[in-house]
């Protein structure tokens, strides 16, 4: 537990500076923050990725797509190419955007479930499932453990914040960790969340088939 | 349609002159890149210490350079206009019936060679069949080629990858039909009254810049479209290949003749007889480097057929084969075994057109005719087809992914066991000389095979479908199912595929290519080859998005003069395509000659405008590198084996000593400097 209370302390002054807590389930406040993953055996893995939130919407600039930035509201997670203009439907091109994402700390499944299927997991066998973690006695107060499975069987233990309405914390079933650090609380740039205009949406049905004309596609025909 | 053209003359003006700066002598050295060129210290045979081979899709040499009048002193070339077929505008020439095509009554079993006097010209006012859009892109799109200018406005295209440039987000914008999909390409002048014979693609509505219908090119076909007897052997043509069953093979070998051959048939058509204008600035930066630089007007595609195999003997010098995944041969399921045997009942429709033959077995179906007719070439040349040994004739994808994951369940993925079959990697490794293959958006098809593999689908789907699966779920690296497994021969390779250390070493992305020419670690050996949008193919690209490939890569070069000395680029394609061509072709073994493909030699130690005549195929590039790096042939099997050939001054394109290739060392001049 050492590691959640170093993250509950880390996250104290965004804590302290968060509104009071309102009637309606919470949402996320402004600030921002990096992602930062490590190995089970705590070794940083590369450079982290860049993470704003404003409310319900979220930015993330991750190295693993440093071509653009991903967006997401609500469930809804685009993938946005700036030097193009161009933007597509995020999906699956990260697993961020289903994991980090504003949700309700008391019921965060079904936020989690929303982008799940709004990123078109496949299934196969597989059955969504999400439930709290019970609470540890020394464990810190405001941050609120579930574990989910995913419909492609992936694993993991993912930690929420009660005061910021976000998932700090990530544990595959490998034991490599994503984790919320350097968390700087304050109102973020709406341009940051916003699609900027005169963009075009880039879907791969059309690629495939062009594709399909050329020597490239070898699979037989249906 | 043409939408482009001004903003494409400027791309030429570019081109020609990027061109001039490649030609000019070698400079100061960037010292810091040339410190870690480790492939400078090899020993060699020739100056070159490196070598990049650039390989497009589907371009033939009459297609390409069919109208090109060689501009070093005192040089000819084999091609159509030289031929009097015809004329420099393209027009029909005086020989025009030279390449008159034919139509052949429905025959008992599959041939080669039409008994003679079986066959029926094709008359001259558009009986031959005429060119058809079959798959080109009818209109611009926001997600293929050719896009919208507004997704293009900007300095690149959608992906990172080096692929795309300014001058590609240029042309990947143009040349859609405004045509249905299937129907008659009536952007071509006269189309639907076409004569019989090679037409120009050239008018107000068609030029170099648009895509056009794409053909069949596959085994069976292509050995049948040549038509091949010792019957019609001369001394200028001995092997009696008349290349004159092009349309009627499209236009037969998969139609239904009894139900609905709209629907059931393929759209082919008389698009094999198409060609361009060199002379009239068609594919221009090709005929640039022609004018500059060296020219093979007797170079072939090593395999009758199509991408996968050419581009295996390419990296081989010989066939792959179904095997048990350990190095054994073994039967593939019968639903892969080839079966061109006429349909009862139709002219020339295939019984089953399936990618394997045994060919060791001339009981097996289409086997005996082109057995029996090497066996009457008057040098013999053996089949090469070892016993139980079942060879892939067209295009099957690796039993790997891109990834290096190995497909449980070949036989039901429709994708080739591992390969046994030993490659130019594997002999440079074995000295430690550098190479690498590059392929277009390889890095995203890593990624897109991630998530096949992640999701279960690499398991049980073709490469190609679980790729495709992936990429609508991950779009942001969608542009990896561009990427050509089947155009990378070590992705075959367990050697290399099967080794994470070596897959990673050797097998890489156009981006690693042009960083390793701009870091001064370009490896001796560069194997380049575009993605799916750049290569060039007819139908789903351009020729002249390769030729921007090209022209990128050299650009690279030339902005490090001292790598540029010491290196030749040789630029080619993996076959014609289905296209049309009026050369001579040297049967080799039962895979192949087969036409003409154009090969450029670009060095400082290959200019003057020349045109070479050595008989040569892709193999001659294996030759090249094993007599420039001191390497003994591939195998006791291989066609690297070949003695080079000694050409005929009477007839400077069949040579005396059939079966032979050309080690390509007479393209340069190694003592001028």
């Amino acid at each position: 537990m050492s590691i959640l209370r170093s993250i509950a302390t880390s996250l104290s002054c965004l804590m302290a500076c968060a509104t009071a807590a309102p009637a309606a389930p919470p949402v996320a406040p402004a600030f921002s923050a990096e992602i930062v993953g490590r190995s089970n055996a705590g070794t940083v893995l590369g450079p982290g990725a860049k993470l704003y939130v404003s409310a319900a919407k979220v930015r993330i600039e991750t190295p693993q797509a440093a071509d653009g930035y991903f967006l997401i509201d609500a469930a809804a997670a685009l993938f946005v190419r700036p030097a193009q203009k161009v933007y597509m439907d995020a999906r699956q091109s990260s697993p961020l955007t289903q994991i980090f994402i504003a949700v309700d700390p008391a019921d965060p499944c079904q936020a989690w479930q929303a982008a799940a299927e709004s990123a078109a997991v496949r299934g196969a066998a597989g059955v969504w499932h999400c439930e709290r973690i019970p609470r540890s006695a020394d464990g810190p107060p405001d941050l609120i453990g579930y574990r989910v499975v995913t419909l492609d069987h992936a694993s993991s233990e993912r930690w929420v914040d009660s005061h910021l309405a976000f998932p700090v914390r990530v544990q595959a079933a490998d034991g490599s960790t994503l984790t919320l650090e350097h968390v700087r609380p304050g109102v973020q740039p709406t341009e940051l969340f916003a699609l900027p205009p005169g963009y075009q949406h880039f879907d791969p049905p059309a690629l495939i088939e062009r594709i399909k004309h050329s020597d490239v596609w070898a699979a037989p025909p249906n | 349609m043409r939408k482009a053209g001004r903003i494409r003359r400027a791309w030429v003006m570019g081109a020609t002159l990027s061109v001039s700066l490649v030609t000019a002598a070698a400079g100061v050295a960037d010292n810091k890149a040339d410190d870690q060129d480790g492939a400078r210290s090899m020993r060699s045979e020739s100056p070159i210490k490196h070598v990049i081979i650039l390989i497009g899709e589907n371009r033939g040499t009459d297609h390409t350079f069919g109208v090109y009048k060689p501009k070093g002193e005192g040089q000819t070339m084999a091609n159509l206009l030289s031929k009097g077929i015809v004329r420099e505008d393209g027009s029909p020439g005086p020989n025009f019936a030279l390449a008159q095509q034919f139509m052949v009554p429905a025959q008992p079993l599959y041939y080669v060679g039409v008994p003679a006097g079986s066959k029926v010209a094709y008359g001259n006012a558009g009986q031959m069949p005429q060119p058809n859009t079959n798959g080109a892109p009818q209109a611009q799109s926001t997600s293929s080629p050719p896009f919208t200018p507004a997704f293009l406005a900007q300095a690149a295209i959608f992906d990172p990858s080096p692929d795309f440039n300014a001058t590609t987000n240029t042309i990947l914008t143009t040349g859609f039909t405004s045509l249905p999909p299937n129907s008659l390409d009536t952007r071509i002048p006269n189309a639907g009254m076409l004569p019989n014979g090679p037409f120009v693609l050239q008018g107000p509505n068609i030029s170099d810049d648009d895509y056009t219908g794409d053909m069949t090119h596959r085994f069976y076909q292509a050995w049948q479209q040549s038509d091949c007897s010792i019957a019609n052997a001369t001394r200028a043509n001995p092997t009696g290949c008349l290349n004159d069953l092009f349309p009627f093979v499209m236009a037969t070998y998969a139609l239904n003749d009894s139900k609905v051959p709209a629907v059931q048939g393929n759209f082919s058509q008389g698009n094999e007889m198409g060609f361009y204008n060199a002379e009239q600035e068609q594919a221009s930066l090709l005929k640039t480097l022609a004018d500059r630089f060296s020219l093979s007007d007797n170079f072939h595609q090593s395999f009758m057929g199509g991408t996968g195999a050419n581009h295996f003997m390419l990296g081989t010098g010989d066939a792959a084969f179904w095997s048990d995944g350990n190095g054994n041969p073994s039967t593939p399921p019968a639903s892969e075994i080839a079966n061109p045997n006429p349909l009862p009942g139709s002219t020339n429709k295939y019984t089953a057109d399936n990618a394997f033959s045994n060919c060791s077995d001339v009981t097996q179906p289409g086997v005996a005719p082109i057995v029996s007719y090497l066996g009457a070439l008057p040098y013999r040349p053996q089949p090469n087809c070892a016993p139980a040994h079942y060879y892939m004739l067209d295009n099957t994808n690796p039993g790997f992914l891109p990834n290096g994951f190995q497909a449980p369940s070949p036989g039901t993925q429709n994708m080739v066991p591992p390969s046994p079959v030993r490659t130019i990697g594997d002999a440079l490794s074995e000295k430690n000389i550098s190479w690498a293959y590059f392929g277009g958006s390889y890095n995203d098809a890593v990624v897109l095979s991630n998530d096949a593999v992640k999701t279960g689908t690499a398991a049980t789907l073709n490469s190609s479908t679980a790729l495709a699966e992936a990429a609508l779920s991950d779009p942001a690296h969608a542009l990896g199912v561009s990427y050509c497994q089947i155009c990378n021969p070590f992705q075959y390779a367990t050697s290399i595929m099967g080794n994470a250390a070596q897959r990673t070493a050797h097998i890489k992305d156009t981006v690693d290519l042009l960083a390793d020419i701009q870091s001064g670690t370009l490896p001796a050996v560069s194997f380049g080859k575009p993605d799916g949008l750049l290569d060039g193919h007819p139908q789903s690209s351009k020729i002249d998005l390769f030729e921007a490939y090209v022209q990128q890569v050299l650009d690279a070069l030339e902005a490090h003069p001292q790598l540029k000395a010491e290196t030749a680029v040789f630029i080619t394609w993996d076959e014609a395509g289905g296209y049309w061509d009026s050369g001579f072709i040297q049967p080799i073994d039962y895979f192949g000659d087969g036409p003409r493909i154009p090969l450029l030699v670009i060095s400082n130690y290959s200019t003057g405008g020349k045109v070479n005549h050595s008989y040569a195929d892709h193999v001659s590039l294996l030759k090249f590198i094993e007599r420039n790096w001191h390497l003994r042939p591939l195998t006791d099997r291989s066609r690297d084996n070949l003695p080079n050939p000694k050409m005929r001054g009477d007839h400077p394109y069949a040579p005396a000593n059939m079966p032979a290739l050309s080690d390509l060392f007479d393209m340069f001049d190694f003592d001028q400097r």
